[in-house]
């Protein structure tokens, strides 16, 4: 251990207060067009590529040895229509319930006002104003005049009244907290379900390519030789095959869309626990110079249970310093005192106080504006998608599970 | 605003007074929370290793209690206590307890994990956080004792080890 002679006043000094935080609400992502969808979403794996194109070989080898116009080339036809049609649902199906969380996290999540998080905030803003020290300070009014007593002993008296609130409020905004937390572990699973619909749905969309390149090569073969034929395969097939491309591209597109709002709403809760963290830090900080301030001004011992008793090292030291201090000299304890920290150090702790639940409601605001531009974005996206989920729909009475529907092992 | 203040204090102010904010849990309510976890254990008859869990965690909650004080306001440990005790460990294990008990200690869930598995893996990280908190908790309280010490040092035992010192010898 040092002797040296700061060693006993170290404890004492308290760290400056940091600025306040500052919060940045993320950016809403850009709409997402369908033909960079396939680029943007999990690739399809080189190992899987094979087995895909068997597939798509099979259904070219299966639709030649039908003749066109039979029920078996119609029911050819037919697994092109359902393909992938329990994907597609699925990734709708999440989507939809995408487009409902963003819509949920305005209404009761973080940022809204009635949330926990939100109510507590607004508690403390009120409990912290109420402690202000510029009501300790401030200029004199006429019934100061009056013989009512000690300003400063009544002002941090103020404190004990206030500690259970103060307590509570800190519970609780950890509380929220946890909450928050919660909130993008669920969304971190659903995130983790979206890729891999994503993926499923690349691979169909490799599928429907392949077709697409096959058949118009064959139908180009066709033409001259067998042209009914050929008008058969393009009316009735690929046909079909570009229409299924295109709402397959159409949900990647959306399901992409809900992956960036997920995303979204994931910032902002981290962005929103930062927040409250350093709401319940510049409390704590704020309370804890009212401790020392109380001690150096009135040499008034501020009893606080909690409080004080995170500080017992520091104040005990300080009171045991200017009990020293006042043997030696009333003088020198005076400078000691008013030289290291004063009611300007509490207000100081004050303004960081307010200057973090301004920084927090700022942010809100940002976040709000971003969410309702994420939940626009997304409603039109599902929107364009509906169309093409009610044909989906339309077919679902008649869909048997068709030759083109991926096995599940495929999946990744 | 002098007077109108000065009124509505001395009125108490009540009608602006009513907290949204529940109190914090007091001592009693974490231990009757725990409390509450030992009788759903029993009710339910869990398995021995749950509930020698459980009581590991409920021990260092009990020892860390009275120091819960020290841990100071708004602290992250303190808070960690009071949660295990009242929402984190209730969760853990009536989520387990939920399921069909015969399933949760068969059926893996998380690759080969059972829901059995996946609760001790849980309770176990609960138990060792507690741990640390409460070592934690006696090493702030070891500080006043190093304070003390310091002050101690500053205060008579200057030229221990502060380099070369001035004084004088002892006059001849």
């Amino acid at each position: 251990m040092s002797t040296s002679d700061g060693a006993a006043a170290e404890p004492m000094r308290l760290a400056p207060p940091d600025p306040a935080v500052t919060l940045t609400a993320p950016e809403a992502p850009a709409v997402v067009l369908e033909t960079q969808a396939p680029k943007m979403a999990p690739p399809v794996a080189a190992a899987v590529q094979p087995e895909l194109d068997a597939k798509v070989d099979s259904f070219m080898t299966a639709l030649s040895s039908t003749q066109a116009g039979s029920p078996e080339f119609a029911a050819q036809a037919e697994n092109v229509r359902t393909m992938g049609d329990a994907e597609i649902r699925r990734a709708a199906e999440t989507s939809n319930r995408m487009l409902d969380r963003p819509v949920t996290a305005l209404k009761e999540g973080g940022l809204a006002e009635g949330s926990t998080v939100g109510k507590t905030l607004l508690e403390l803003r009120r409990t912290v104003e109420d402690l202000d020290p510029s009501q300790a300070t401030g200029t004199k009014r006429w019934l100061d005049i009056l013989p009512f007593g000690d300003k400063i002993t009544d002002y941090f008296r103020k404190y004990q009244s206030a500690q259970t609130q103060l307590n509570g409020i800190l519970h609780s905004l950890r509380n929220g907290q946890d909450e928050l937390t919660k909130d993008n572990v669920a969304l971190n699973m659903e995130k983790t379900n979206l890729w891999a619909v994503m993926g499923r749905l690349n691979q169909y969309i490799y599928v429907a390519e392949r077709l697409d390149a096959k058949l118009a090569a064959k139908i180009a073969e066709l033409e001259l030789s067998d042209p009914e034929t050929a008008k058969t395969l393009s009316q009735d097939v690929l046909f079909y095959v570009r229409q299924k491309h295109q709402d397959l591209l159409t949900q990647l597109a959306v399901s992409i869309q809900s992956y960036l709002a997920i995303d979204i709403i994931i910032k902002n809760n981290i962005e929103l626990i930062k927040g409250v963290d350093r709401a319940s830090t510049t409390t704590v900080s704020a309370l804890r110079t009212a401790v020392i301030v109380a001690q150096a001004l009135g040499n008034q011992k501020l009893v606080l249970d909690q409080i004080s008793a995170l500080n017992t090292t520091t104040s005990g030291m300080i009171q045991r310093t200017s009990e020293m201090l006042k043997d030696n000299s009333a003088a020198i304890q005076e400078q000691a005192a008013s030289s290291t920290i004063g009611i300007e150090q509490l207000q100081a702790a004050f303004a960081n106080i307010y200057a973090t639940m301004d920084s927090i409601d700022e942010f809100k605001l940002k976040a709000l504006d971003t969410m309702s531009a994420t939940i626009g974005v997304l409603g039109h996206e599902v929107e364009k998608s509906q169309s093409y989920l009610d044909r989906v729909q339309q077919h679902d009475a008649r869909n048997a599970q068709g030759t083109l529907d991926l096995s599940t092992q495929s999946l990744g | 605003m002098g007077l109108r203040q000065w009124w509505a204090e001395r009125r108490g102010s009540s009608s602006e007074d009513v907290s949204q904010v529940a109190a914090a849990p007091s001592e009693q309510d974490i231990l009757a929370a725990l409390n509450r976890v030992n009788a759903m254990l029993t009710d339910a008859n869990a398995p021995p290793i749950v509930t020698a869990r459980v009581v590991r965690i409920a021990r260092a909650i009990n020892a860390t209690l009275p120091r819960l004080r020290h841990l100071g306001l708004g602290s992250m440990e303190g808070y960690s206590v009071v949660a295990t005790a009242t929402t984190y460990l209730p969760e853990a294990v009536g989520g387990y307890l939920r399921l069909p008990r015969e399933w949760a200690d068969t059926r893996p869930i998380d690759g080969y994990k059972t829901s059995l598995m996946v609760l001790i893996e849980q309770l176990e990280l609960l138990a060792s956080t507690m741990d640390k908190i409460l070592d934690a908790a006696n090493r702030a309280d070891a500080q006043a004792l190093l304070a003390h010490g310091m002050f101690l040092e500053a205060r008579f035992g200057h030229s221990a080890d502060g380099g070369p010192d001035l004084q004088l010898g002892s006059p001849t």
